[in-house]
């Protein structure tokens, strides 16, 4: 565990492979769960995978209804028993789909707005006599008299088509619909049940074939419920002026703690430094009502007027940094003339470029994850950014589409860890450089 | 001429100004600044009237300009907020002078407050009853007397303790939107299945329990129990949904807060026995085996509801939950009777809460904020109850509003809401402290250890005295805890606005 | 004009935004707060003065004593696991194998996902019944329930800080020891190496004796599947201060972030000077005396730094235990930045919450000469 020149030694080399790798795994098994729940369908997502595959992709099943393949889910176990069966009618009057999975017919149903647009749209669906319907407990089929008994109270001539009785072989039977990826995009599961425009079948278990599904639909859903472009570019106008800001601000106040020698500099130091030790909350109440006073509650200006004054973290760092550098170079720039700004454009800025990019980094993420601020200073949903979108989605009383939320956070967070990737030459090589002498 | 760093440019006898030579880097810095200070000026906050969406708005595009524009922030999410919207709506049409912006807020009220603060607030705010202490007290809330009196609107039509919850110090502060009392919900379904070792237990499967000893027995007969002990239904259970821990002593007759003295009374012996009651329950199956069966419930507004995929027989819940029941699982087949008491308490006993409507001080149009609200207490309350499925807060409604009323149990929770029984969250400024704190009260009683071999191998009714034997003193100790805190806090609150008040006699008050 | 004064004239206005920010934006706040900490102070009310009133009712909050047993028994744990973890880490990607970049990057990947988005994540997966940790930590569990189960059968009639104490108590005395012994041994006390040898015996008695009142039968069957989120009861249970089972779920969590941590002391150790490495390899030392005696101690500022930022960060903890438990189960994980929170915005207390706030503040600038004074010694600064 040495920094010599010569390579590790293989019989080394090997365990410490062995137990880098299973760290790496425990930390990024969080990550990879959260881009595998992004493509699966929201059923699967509340309960513990069985086995490798369905961890790692959605379990889907296709089978075929008349002639024709289809992606299909299971909507429900279909029981039969000799006392009770079901029956597959075909009805010789048209009636509303809704009104065999309503206590009350459309006009109600109608007038309130419970059911939101796609619901009522399956709900008015007219059942005609080409469709075949399944009647059961809720909808009983009256043989004798060829009649349908539906749920809202309106009795339906039907003639029967099949009785479903209980198969001999003891197999589940499976009212499977069709599925379509469009269909993620709900804060429920099962909503697409009752849908009659979908094909559908009551089959045993053999004749249904599992597969993989994974649903990249889930993406565009998931952008569609925050409002993303609106977020997008709030939080990168946030960025990009709060960079600008730390950085040229932290520059130039580093540049005067590293070089310039005026009185007081040691204290005003270690001021600074002290400052990082005031915990957040302290400062929190009155510096709300300082930009109340001065009237900015609501602009995005508390946000990213604090970076153009400095940052403690950032001037430390760059304070470190700049003590590091050659003196006799600025010593000559002095010499030739060169007012301190020249001097800090001229000469500290060229050979500083690794340690400026970490601090436009770190303010980058800083204010791209940044919650709180925008949380107690925004107050208009036109203003909101990408965290405060993402806090949305958990609503009141629960129902949280888990896989549209992992969506989001996997788009959420993708630009951070590509930011980070083009970076990370310059970021390892200026921590070294920026000598933490503590 | 050669220069040092000792010696800068011999500039000693010119001023200072000439000193220091211009160069390009300071053109640019002060560039930089002033285009800082550019986009700083340049931004505005947002203004209603900007926001014109012509697929929702275009029938208003006429009149948008000469309308007055306020903005109404609200909670709701899903068919409670189309619900509000449709309120909305109807007033927008209603006349040509003022515009609703509706806004969706989450944390409304921590927003609300802090958009008060701010000097910012919106024209009207859609808060809960709970909040109407702390915002009245803090002086956040105009008076609607006056308003009221002006429109003629009585006080009269409302049921009285929708009218307390916005009342604050005899003043009302705010008016109810929608209202909410509880009810038992029991999945008929369950009862119909074990009719017949209900009745073996000597009880009624055809109706509900009317007493907490029935809900205990009924619980006991429903309780299903999969290998290993673990549970897989449950019959009852006070921890579902959670939201009404601090309600139970209610229920046994006690009372958390005496108005008239100003006193705490959470320590009252009712009270200690509906907790007493409470904590068999957490007993009676193995704390760790309930705590997994818990976690495993889904969301409140989908499919996985505890109660909607039958995993749990009995809820206490509210009016709007049998608009998700059938949303979620329209074949189901539930019942809603008034939830049982103690013996010998009279009833029907219930929770009655409210959301509220209100109109923040400081506000920019508090006219145009009247005829809203005015509007949503006069036909708009018709309006959102009906579309959001619960009763209304007035005591005679419209004769049409239960034609096709998508809540079959309407009656049930009006006859709960209108009892002389029912009860209101105590009006306190202090109820924020005091509810956390029965609320971590509820979580300790109910997580407090009971050693399992004292409990081991007894019948029921043994493990009833046991418990109650065992506990009883943990749980007094727990209540007079809070009481003696919160009362601290109370009195303490009530000292130092004495002291603000002879303060605000002596001198001018001004606003920071 | 003098040079110093030109000095003074030219580094203050380099220092001028720096100094506007001092004063306005953190310099005003600070004053307002200890201001607003004497006085009764609700929101849309003026601030009324009320002297230490507000101290001496935190004196007596039981609330406010939970919320610092919480924030103190998470940064015990917390910080001394995580310095050690992002250490080792340190230490395996200093070597040259192949692919450590590739791992460097994976260590680091948690800091790029914002804190909304790790505090839901962890959230799910803390789920009991259907969340990823406890399938994937089940064997671990299991192993660990098989190696503590003679721990918790055997049970003294000792409270569990018995054992604690013992622990410390023992481990100061064999450190003392310890040192001395080196002097000694030098000048030829052989009975001072014995008397630490055996003081070293008696402290892994001491571990065993602590771990013996920790642990009870309950504990055994949490490990294996444990409730996380949900569960309020401390672990080990015998200790009835240590943390709860959801406070060690977010010290779990706070593990998954020691990349950055590790990232800092990777860069010191590329400082270390190779020839400190080649002379030690002259004398013949392994890789545990070079480890402990070169490279720890050259890089002991940047652990020094770290702990102390570790410190800062424990009480500032606040965005993950408000979405995740929003407390906990009965204010098990309400830490103090929770508590003044909750003070000034839901309570609406700002003066109590400031006077919270201050009280945190003094803590913090306590603990942090603490650790000062005790690095005093052990700190190297090579180069000062």
């Amino acid at each position: 565990m040495t920094s010599s020149d010569k390579p590790t030694r293989w019989y080394f080399a090997l365990p410490i492979h062995g137990i880098l790798l299973v760290g790496a795994v425990f930390f990024v098994l969080p990550l990879f769960w959260m881009i595998a729940t992004s493509f699966k369908p929201l059923e699967q997502t509340l309960k513990v995978p069985e086995n490798l595959t369905e961890a790692v992709i959605g379990t889907g099943w296709r089978t075929t209804i008349d002639g024709r393949v289809y992606e299909v889910t299971l909507e429900r176990q279909i029981v039969p028993s000799d006392s009770e069966p079901d029956w597959i009618v075909r009805p010789l009057e048209q009636f509303s789909a809704g009104e065999m999975t309503h206590p009350f017919g459309p006009d109600t149903w109608h007038k309130y707005p419970i059911f939101n647009a796609d619901e009522l749209r399956r709900m008015d669906t007219q059942v005609t006599p080409e469709m075949k319907v399944l009647a059961d407990k809720t909808n009983p089929f009256d043989e004798r008299r060829g009649v349908m008994k539906l749920f809202s109270g309106r009795e339906v001539r039907a003639e029967l088509v099949t009785a479903i009785r209980p198969p001999a072989d003891g197999q589940k039977l499976w009212l499977v619909r069709e599925w379509k990826p469009s269909d993620t995009d709900t804060k429920e599961v099962g909503s697409t049940s009752g849908d009659v425009t979908r094909a559908w079948a009551v089959l045993p278990e053999a004749q249904i074939e599992k597969t993989i599904r994974a649903i990249p639909e889930n993406y565009p859903a998931a952008l569609k419920r925050i409002n993303f472009v609106r977020s997008l570019f709030n939080t990168l106008f946030l960025c990009l002026l709060t960079v600008c800001g730390s950085v040229i601000s932290s520059i130039i106040v580093a540049y005067g703690f590293a070089f310039i020698e005026f009185k007081g500099r040691e204290i005003l130091f270690i001021i600074t430094l002290a400052t990082m030790m005031i915990p957040f909350p302290v400062i929190i109440v009155p510096m709300y009502l300082l930009w109340r006073d001065i009237g900015w509650i609501g602009t995005f200006k508390p946000l990213w007027i604090g970076a153009w004054l400095g940052n403690a973290f950032f001037i430390f760092l760059l304070r470190q940094f700049f003590l590091g550098l050659p003196k006799d170079l600025l010593d000559a720039a002095r010499i030739d003339g060169c007012s301190e700004l020249e001097l800090l454009w001229h000469v500290v800025i060229p050979l500083s470029k690794p340690a400026i990019a970490m601090v436009a980094l770190f303010q980058f993420l800083g204010t791209w994850k940044d919650f709180m601020g925008p949380l107690i200073y925004l107050n208009n949903s036109s203003q909101f950014t990408l965290s405060l979108a993402l806090q949305s989605f958990s609503s009141e009383h629960g129902g949280t589409p888990w896989h549209l939320l992992m969506a989001a956070s996997t788009v959420f967070s993708l630009p951070l860890i590509i930011l980070f990737f083009f970076t990370i030459k310059t970021f390892i090589r200026s921590v070294a450089m920026t000598g933490m002498k503590g | 001429m050669e220069k040092s760093p000792e010696n800068p440019p011999a500039q000693s006898a010119r001023p200072l100004w000439t000193a220091i030579p211009i160069r390009p880097v300071h053109i640019a810095l002060a560039a930089i600044i002033a285009a800082v200070v550019l986009v700083a000026a340049y931004e505005r906050r947002p203004s209603l009237k900007d926001d014109f969406d012509p697929a929702r708005d275009a029938e208003f595009a006429s009149t948008w300009d000469k309308r007055v524009h306020i903005a109404y922030w609200e909670k709701w999410g899903s068919f409670e907020r189309e619900a509000c919207q449709a309120m909305v709506d109807a007033f927008n049409r209603s006349q040509d002078e003022v515009f609703v912006h509706y806004i969706n807020a989450s944390q409304v009220d921590r927003k609300t407050m802090l958009a008060i603060m701010g000097g910012d607030p919106p024209d009207v705010a859609g808060l809960w009853a709970t909040n109407v202490p702390p915002f009245a007290e803090a002086g956040g809330l105009m008076e609607l007397d006056g308003f009221m009196a002006k429109s003629g609107l009585s006080k009269d039509r409302y049921t009285p303790n929708y009218l307390k919850l916005g009342t604050y110090n005899d003043k009302t502060c705010a008016l109810p939107t929608t209202p909410a009392s509880v009810a038992l919900f029991y999945n008929k379904e369950h009862f119909r299945a074990k009719a017949a070792e209900l009745r073996a237990a000597g009880l009624n499967p055809d109706r509900p329990p009317r007493t907490t000893q029935e809900i205990d027995r009924y619980a006991a007969v429903l309780n299903e129990f999969g290998k290993d002990g673990k549970p897989v239904k449950m019959g009852f259970l006070p921890t579902e949904p959670g939201w009404f821990n601090w309600t139970w002593g209610f229920y046994f007759g006690g009372r958390l807060f005496d108005e008239e003295n100003g006193r705490i009374t959470a320590d009252d012996p009712r009270n200690v026995d509906a907790l007493v009651w409470v904590k068999r329950y957490a007993e009676r199956y193995g704390r760790e085996k309930l705590l997994q069966f818990r976690a495993g419930f889904g969301n409140f507004d989908s499919p996985q509801n505890a109660f909607i995929d039958g995993t749990v027989s009995m809820e206490m819940q509210g009016v709007w939950f049998s608009n998700f029941v059938r949303r979620h699982r329209p074949h189901m087949e539930f019942g809603v009777a008034p939830f049982p008491t103690a013996e010998g308490v009279p009833g029907p006993v219930s929770l009655v809460d409210a959301d509220v409507i209100t109109i923040p001080k400081g506000c920019p149009h508090p006219e145009e904020a009247w005829r809203f609200v005015e509007f949503s207490q006069r036909d708009g309350l018709a309006i959102i109850c009906r579309l959001q499925g619960k009763h209304m807060p007035i005591k005679e409604p419209p004769p049409n509003f239960r034609d096709g009323h998508p809540n079959l149990e309407l009656d049930v929770f009006e006859q709960v809401a209108a009892s002389p029984y029912a009860f209101i969250q105590p009006r306190t400024a202090v109820w924020r402290e005091y509810q956390h704190d029965l609320g971590t009260a509820f979580d300790h009683v109910w997580n407090w250890p009971v050693p399992e071999d004292e409990l081991a191998g007894l019948s029921e009714d043994e493990r009833a005295t046991k418990v109650d034997a065992l506990c009883r003193a943990e749980i007094e100790r727990t209540l007079k805890d809070i009481t003696a805190r919160i009362q601290a806090r109370l009195d303490k609150r009530r000292s130092v606005d004495e002291l603000r008040r002879e303060n605000a006699s002596q001198s001018v008050e001004t606003r920071p | 004009m003098k040079l110093s004064t030109y000095r003074t004239i030219t580094g203050y206005a380099f220092m001028a935004p720096w100094l506007a920010a001092l004063i306005f934006l953190i310099g005003y706040p600070f004053v307002a707060s200890m201001y607003f900490s004497t006085c009764d102070y609700s929101p849309l009310k003026e601030p009324l003065f009320v002297g230490v009133d507000n101290y001496t009712e935190l004196m007596q909050d039981t609330v406010f004593r939970q919320s610092m047993l919480v924030t103190i028994a998470f940064a015990v744990v917390a910080i001394p696991l995580g310095v050690l973890l992002a250490l080792t880490l340190a230490l395996f990607l200093n070597t040259r194998i192949r692919g450590v970049s590739f791992y460097r990057v994976i260590y680091y990947l948690p800091h790029l996902v914002p804190s909304v988005v790790v505090a839901i994540l962890w959230m799910w997966m803390f789920n009991p019944q259907f969340g990823i940790l406890n399938v994937v930590l089940a064997p671990f569990g299991k192993a660990a329930a098989y190696l503590l189960t003679p721990f918790a059968l055997i049970n003294p009639p000792v409270p569990g800080w018995l054992g604690l104490v013992a622990v410390i108590v023992i481990f100061a005395a064999w450190w003392k020891t310890r040192s001395l012994s080196q002097d000694y041994l030098r000048a030829g006390h052989e009975r001072f190496k014995r008397a630490s040898t055996v003081l070293a015996i008696v402290f892994v008695a001491a571990v065993l004796f602590a771990l013996t009142t920790w642990l009870n039968p309950i504990d055994i069957r949490k490990i294996q599947s444990p409730g996380w989120l949900t569960d309020g009861n401390p672990f080990p249970s015998g200790l009835s201060f240590a943390p709860s089972w959801a406070l060690w779920a977010l010290i779990y969590m706070s593990m998954w972030g020691v990349g950055q941590m590790a990232i800092i002391y990777l860069a010191k150790l590329q400082d270390v000077p190779v020839e400190l490495y080649e002379a030690a390899d002259l004398d013949g030392a392994n890789w545990w005396q070079k480890t402990w005696h070169i490279t720890l101690p050259m890089i002991s500022p940047v652990i020094l730094f770290n702990v102390i930022m570790g410190i800062i960060g424990a009480f500032q903890v606040f965005t993950e235990p408000y979405i995740m438990t929003g407390g906990g189960p009965e204010d098990r994980t309400r830490f103090v930045a929770m508590f003044i929170y909750d003070q000034a915005f839901e309570y609406q207390r700002l003066g109590y919450a400031s006077a919270v706030a201050w009280v945190l503040f003094l803590v913090i600038v306590g603990l942090t000469m603490l650790a000062l004074r005790i690095s005093r010694e052990r700190v190297y600064y090579a180069g000062k």
